[in-house]
C-alpha cells in the first residue's frame, strides 16, 4: 500500500530506495566494507557514549588536576612540590595525605585525621563483608529455588524485589525500621535488645551491611539461577552413577560449572559495593559522625557541598584505579582457572 | 541443537542487516529523543527531607532558613526548580529580569505576589521567577553560574556569600543604596549586612532573618515549680524539675548535629570558631569545650534528647507543639506552623536566651538577602528590584505575613510586634545575633564542627577531644 502520492512522498522514498541501494551496495562487498556498515550501525551508540560518558570522564580526568573556580568557569593547575619537582598534582596529595599508618593510623580509627582514608576504611569494610555474604547468599538461594518446591516463583519474586526498589526508598524505610523507636526495636524492646541501630555510630555500617546483603542477593540470585540452567544435566546424571551424594554433585559439578557466573557476579558485585553511595546517603547521610560515610559520599559531599570539583575529580579517579586493580585481577585469576575440554 | 541457517547464509544476511540498519536508525533515534526528554524531568521534586541533622531547621514557609540540612517540609516544594512565568507576556522595550528564590508553597506564594506587584506596576520590567527546593538551591545557583545562565536577582544565605562575593559573581551595590535617603540603608541592622559585604562592598540587601531563641513551654514549667530558663543554670534546674515532675521524658531537644544549638553557647562563654583576623581555629579553646560539655551533660543525663532518635519529631515545631518536649533552640521558621497546628501550646510558648553567668550575651543568626548577578545584562533594573525587594515597603510586604523578621530597625519598632510575643521576643535578639558565617570555607568548617559534636552527643567522643579533633581539621583546610 502505498500512502505518498507523488510530491514529496515520492521524494522521500525515492531517497530512501536509493539509500537503501547504496547501503546494499556496501553491505554486499566483504571484508573491509561490511566493517563500515558495522561502523554505521555503532555510529550513533558511539555519538552518544562519547557526548556523555567518555568527553565529561576525560574532562573530569583534567579537572582532577585542577583548582576549579564553579564561578569563573576556569581552572588553575593545582602545582605542589613532589620531592623537589613542581607537578600539577595538589588535589591527589590533598586527598592521599596524612597517610594512613601516620598518627598511629589515625585515619583509620577516626574521621578526624584524613576522611578520605576512613571512607576508604567504611568502603573496605562494607565490601569485605557484602561481596561474600552476597555472592554465598545469591548462590544458596538460587540452590533452593532451582529445586522443585511449591511457590518457587513467588518466592523468586519475593528475592527479587529489593532490586527493583531505588537505593533511596530502600535508604529512608531501612532509617525507619532501625530507628530507635523503628519496627526493628519494637520487636526486640521485649528482649531487652532495643538499640539505635542507625543513629549510634558503632552499628551505623553494620546496618548499611544488612541493606547491601537485603538488596544483592536477589540480583545474584537471579544471575545463578541462569548459570544453573546452562549447566547440562548430564552431568549430574555422570556424577549420580558415579555415587555422588547431594554436596559432592553441588561442589563438583555445580560451583565448577559456574565459574564464568562466578567471576560476573563478583565483578559486578565489588564494582557496586566499592561505589556504594545512594543507599549510604538516603540512610544517614553519611553519618552518624561519618560511621557510613564511603568512598563515593565522599566525593559527592566534596564535590557538591564543599563546590571543590578539582579535588572531589581526584578521589573520583583514585576510585576508578582501585575498583580497575581490583577487576583486572579478578580477571586474570579467571583467565588462569580456564580449562579447555 | 539446530542453528538458524538464515544466519550462514549471504544474501538472508544481507536483507537482515539492511532492515536491521534501518530498525538501528529509528531505535537510536527514538531512544536518544526519549533520553533528551527524560532528562529534563529528573530531579525536579525531589524534595529531599534531610532529616540526618534535624535540628529544626524547617524552610516550610519560613523566610532566613534555620538550618541549611535539615528541610522539614521540603516535600512540598512541587515546583523544584522548573520556570515559572509570572507574566506570560513580553512587551517590544521591557527589560525580562529572571528571578530566583527558594520557598515551600505560602513563602512561594508571597513572594511571586510581590514580583506579580511590581511586575504590573512598571512598564520597563518583566520578571520570570524561578522556584527550588531549599536543599538544591545552593548547588543549582552554583551550576547556573557556572554555566552562565544564573538568575539575575536572586536569594542568597549569609553562609554562601563569601564564596560568591570573592569571586567577583555578584553586582556591587554600593553605587544604587549608599546615599539614597529614601531608600536609608542605615535602617538596616549593620550585622546582617555584614555577611554580605566584601572588602567594604555591599553584594546583597537582607531580606529578613531570624535568631534562634530558646522557646520554652511555660506551662511544662509552671507544672514543675521550675525557673524561668535566664542562665544556663537555671536552664539546667528548670529541665531537671521538668523531667522529675512531668511526665515529660526528654524536656530538650536537640539535633545529633547541633546547628542551631552549639555555636551560641560557645560564644556566650567566651569561645569562638576562629581567631579574629580568621587565620586560625580557636574551637579547641577551653570556652568552647566547656560550652559543648555542658550541652553534652543535658544529652547524658537524658534532660535533652535528640530528634529522630530519642524523640520522634524531626523538628522543633511538631516536638514543642505535641509537648513532647519542654524546650528547643530554634527561629522564626516554626511559628506559622506552632501558630496554625498548635494553638494551645503557641499561646504557652516564651522565648529568652540563657547564658552563662559571667557570660556575654550572644546567638546564631540566619539571614538571607537579595542580590543580583554581577553579569546581569541590565544591572540598572536588576539593582532597582532588589531595592524595591528590601526597602521599607518592599520589605514589610513579606515581614508582615509574620514568617521571618525584617532586617530593618524601623520596621522592628513596629506596633505588629505587640500583638506577637514570640516574633517580638525573637527581635529583641536580632541586635546579638552573629552569622554562621566563617569566610569561603564556611561549609567545610561548620562541617567538621557539627561532625565532631555529633560524635559526642552519639556518645563515640569525649567533648575535649572532638574539639581539639576540629580544631586541627579546620587549620589544614585555612
Amino acid at each position: 500500500m502505498s500512502t505518498f502520492d507523488g510530491g514529496i512522498g515520492s521524494r522521500v522514498v525515492g531517497a530512501v530506495g536509493s539509500a537503501r541501494s547504496r547501503l546494499a551496495a556496501l553491505a554486499d562487498r566483504p571484508t573491509t566494507e561490511n566493517n563500515l556498515v558495522g561502523y554505521l550501525l555503532v555510529l550513533p551508540n558511539v555519538v552518544v557514549f562519547s557526548l556523555f560518558l567518555l568527553g565529561p570522564i576525560a574532562y573530569a580526568f583534567v579537572l582532577s588536576f585542577q583548582e576549579w573556580n564553579l564561578f569563573l568557569g576556569t581552572g588553575e593547575p593545582a602545582w605542589t612540590e613532589v620531592f623537589g619537582v613542581r607537578l600539577p598534582v595538589a588535589n591527589y596529595l590533598d586527598t592521599l595525605m596524612p597517610l594512613p599508618w601516620e598518627n598511629d593510623w589515625g585515619s583509620i580509627r577516626s574521621p578526624s585525621y584524613n576522611l578520605w582514608w576512613f571512607a576508604v576504611r567504611n568502603t573496605v569494610a562494607y565490601t569485605a563483608v557484602v561481596v561474600p555474604v552476597q555472592i554465598v547468599g545469591g548462590f544458596l538461594v538460587a540452590l533452593a529455588l532451582d529445586t522443585r518446591i511449591r511457590g518457587k516463583k513467588v518466592f523468586r519474586a519475593a528475592y527479587f524485589m529489593p532490586v527493583m526498589l531505588s537505593a533511596a526508598a530502600s535508604g529512608v524505610i531501612w532509617r525507619w525500621v532501625m530507628a530507635k523507636n523503628g519496627v526493628l526495636n519494637e520487636l526486640l524492646r521485649p528482649l531487652g535488645l532495643a538499640y539505635p541501630w542507625a543513629s549510634s555510630p558503632d552499628t551505623a555500617l553494620a546496618a548499611l551491611m544488612l541493606i547491601g546483603l537485603w538488596g544483592g542477593i536477589g540480583f545474584n540470585m537471579i544471575l545463578y539461577l541462569a548459570g544453573l540452567q546452562n549447566i547440562p544435566e548430564e552431568l549430574y546424571e555422570a556424577a549420580r552413577i558415579d555415587g555422588a551424594d547431594g554436596w559432592q554433585r553441588v561442589r563438583h559439578v555445580t560451583w565448577p560449572n559456574l565459574r564464568n557466573t562466578h567471576f560476573f557476579v563478583t565483578v559486578l558485585a565489588i564494582i557496586g559495593t566499592f561505589q556504594v553511595f545512594g543507599i549510604a546517603l538516603a540512610f544517614a547521610e553519611g553519618g552518624p559522625a561519618r560511621a557510613t560515610t564511603t568512598i563515593v559520599v565522599l566525593i559527592y559531599e566534596t564535590a557538591f557541598v564543599e563546590s571543590s570539583f578539582g579535588r572531589a575529580a581526584s578521589m573520583a579517579f583514585l576510585l576508578f584505579a582501585v575498583v580497575f586493580v581490583f577487576s583486572y585481577y579478578r580477571y586474570r585469576i579467571q583467565q588462569q582457572q580456564e580449562v579447555e575440554y | 541443537m539446530t542453528r538458524n541457517d538464515s544466519t550462514d547464509d549471504g544474501t538472508d544476511r544481507d536483507r537482515l542487516t539492511r532492515r536491521r540498519l534501518l530498525y538501528s536508525g529509528a531505535v537510536s533515534s527514538l531512544v536518544f529523543t526519549a533520553g533528551c526528554g527524560g532528562g529534563s524531568d529528573s530531579g525536579t521534586d525531589d524534595g529531599s527531607d534531610g532529616g540526618g541533622d534535624g535540628d529544626g531547621g524547617s524552610d516550610g514557609d519560613g523566610g532566613s532558613d534555620g538550618d541549611g540540612s535539615s528541610d522539614g517540609d521540603g516535600g512540598s516544594d512541587g515546583d523544584g526548580g522548573m520556570g515559572t512565568d509570572t507574566d506570560g507576556g513580553m512587551d517590544g522595550d521591557a527589560t525580562t529580569l529572571s528571578v530566583a528564590s527558594w520557598g515551600g508553597e505560602t513563602e512561594q506564594e508571597i513572594v511571586t505576589g510581590i514580583l506579580d506587584e511590581y511586575d504590573s506596576s512598571n512598564d520597563s520590567v518583566r520578571i520570570e521567577y524561578q522556584n527550588t527546593p531549599f536543599g538544591e538551591y545552593s548547588q543549582t545557583l552554583q551550576t547556573q553560574f557556572a554555566g552562565d545562565e544564573e538568575p539575575d536577582v536572586f536569594y542568597l544565605i549569609a553562609d554562601d556569600a563569601p564564596t560568591f562575593m570573592r569571586n567577583g559573581a555578584l553586582l556591587a551595590l554600593d553605587d544604587y543604596v549608599r546615599g539614597d535617603d529614601a531608600f536609608n540603608l542605615d535602617d538596616i541592622l549593620d550585622n546582617l549586612l555584614e555577611p554580605f559585604t566584601y572588602e567594604g562592598t555591599i553584594y546583597g540587601i537582607p531580606k529578613d532573618f531570624t535568631p534562634v531563641g530558646l522557646m520554652y513551654d511555660t506551662a511544662h514549667l509552671d507544672q514543675a515549680g521550675a525557673p524561668d530558663p535566664e542562665t544556663w543554670s537555671d536552664m539546667r534546674t528548670a529541665l531537671e524539675m521538668v523531667k522529675s515532675e512531668t511526665d515529660v521524658e526528654y524536656p530538650m531537644a536537640v539535633g545529633s548535629q547541633p546547628r542551631n544549638t552549639l555555636m551560641q553557647l560557645v560564644w556566650q562563654n567566651g569561645g569562638d570558631v576562629l581567631n579574629e583576623d580568621g587565620t586560625e581555629a580557636v574551637i579547641g579553646s577551653q570556652e568552647a569545650i566547656e560550652a559543648l560539655e555542658f550541652l553534652n551533660g543535658l544529652v547524658e543525663d537524658d534532660l535533652a534528647g535528640i530528634y529522630e532518635q530519642d524523640i520522634e519529631a524531626t523538628w522543633a515545631a511538631p516536638a514543642l507543639g505535641e509537648g513532647t518536649t519542654t524546650m528547643a533552640m530554634t527561629g522564626a521558621w516554626v511559628i506559622s506552623t506552632l501558630e496554625g497546628d498548635y494553638s494551645e501550646v503557641y499561646d504557652a510558648l516564651e522565648v529568652g536566651m540563657p547564658v552563662p553567668e559571667g557570660g556575654e550575651e550572644a546567638t546564631v543568626v540566619f539571614t538571607t538577602s537579595w542580590s543580583a548577578s554581577a553579569n546581569t545584562d541590565a544591572p540598572d533594573a536588576a539593582a532597582g528590584l532588589v531595592k524595591a525587594l528590601t526597602n521599607e515597603e518592599g520589605m514589610w510586604d513579606w515581614a508582615s505575613t509574620g514568617t521571618a523578621l525584617p532586617s530593618r530597625q524601623s520596621l522592628l519598632e513596629r506596633d505588629f510586634y505587640d500583638d506577637r510575643p514570640l516574633l517580638d521576643g525573637l527581635g529583641d535578639l536580632g541586635s546579638v545575633g552573629r552569622p554562621l558565617v566563617f569566610g569561603p570555607k564556611t561549609p567545610t568548617i561548620l562541617d567538621s564542627i557539627m561532625t565532631e559534636a555529633e560524635a559526642v552527643l552519639t556518645g563515640d567522643k569525649d567533648p575535649a577531644t572532638a574539639l581539639e579533633d576540629a580544631q586541627r581539621q579546620i587549620n589544614q583546610e585555612l
